[in-house]
């Protein structure tokens, strides 16, 4: 059985849209359903699992009232990192070859941008060079 | 669907109450419309994420001024819908050009 101030918490954080549930227990499964996707789209690199870790936020955020939403992100922030920091402490080679792959989309993204906002091939390149020189430690 | 397409009209304009400002309404569809456009560089999946992450914002907005939970998710499916296509219209511009350079 749960604790008496579980059932407290989730009475006096108020009705959800769904009846019979409470802003509390949206919030919990939505976080529950996040991290279990979450971590696992990150141990195997799947995308599909990345889109039900974010659907699970959205669809709760949308039944609960706004106090509790903003819990729900702050939570589920609180969560992605500390995943991320658990992922890149157990599997360094992976978390790197992720890391470098968002990297290199953004990269393409912003190029991509510069382009369309007239930007030559040279320009870019010197950009480019600049912001890899600023990157260089000491 | 006309019935539906009432009541979602009728929803977003309490919502639009709610907000009580036109302008922070027009500005709350823009910053979907920006974030759809910036995830949109990504890829299209994150375009639509963008919008829907700007819905949300909507959504809060609607919910935090007093605003039923029907309105808020009516304001946050116009928006995102809205922002979609903001953001999509820089997008459908330089792939209009592409095409008409073949």
């Amino acid at each position: 059985m749960l604790p008496e101030w579980v059932s407290r918490l989730s009475s006096a954080s108020g009705p959800a849209w769904i009846a019979g549930w409470s802003n509390a227990d949206i919030v919990v499964a939505a976080l529950v359903v996040f991290a279990v996707a979450f971590s696992l789209a990150a141990a195997w690199t799947a995308d599909w699992l990345s889109d039900v870790a974010f659907l699970s936020l959205v669809a709760g955020a949308l039944v609960v009232a706004w106090p509790a939403m903003i819990v729900l992100t702050m939570a589920s922030l609180a969560l992605a990192a500390g995943i991320s920091f658990l992922h890149a402490r157990l599997a360094p080679d992976r978390s790197a070859r992720i890391s470098a792959d968002a990297e290199r989309r953004a990269a393409s993204a912003v190029e991509e941008f510069a382009r369309g906002a007239g930007m030559s091939e040279d320009e870019w390149t010197r950009l480019r060079a600049k912001v890899e020189e600023g990157r260089q430690p000491g | 669907m006309m019935q539906a397409l009432e009541s979602v009209a009728r929803l977003w304009s309490v919502a639009n109450a709610a907000i009580g400002s036109a302008g922070l309404s027009v500005a709350l569809v823009l910053v979907a419309g920006i974030l759809a456009g910036a995830g949109g560089m990504v890829s299209g999946r994150m375009r639509l994420y963008g919008a829907i992450v700007g819905g949300m914002l909507v959504n809060v907005a609607v919910k935090a001024m007093g605003g039923g939970f029907e309105a808020a998710a009516a304001a946050m499916a116009a928006t995102t819908t809205a922002g979609f296509l903001l953001g999509s219209t820089p997008f459908l511009v330089a792939l209009a050009k592409r095409t008409r350079r073949r």
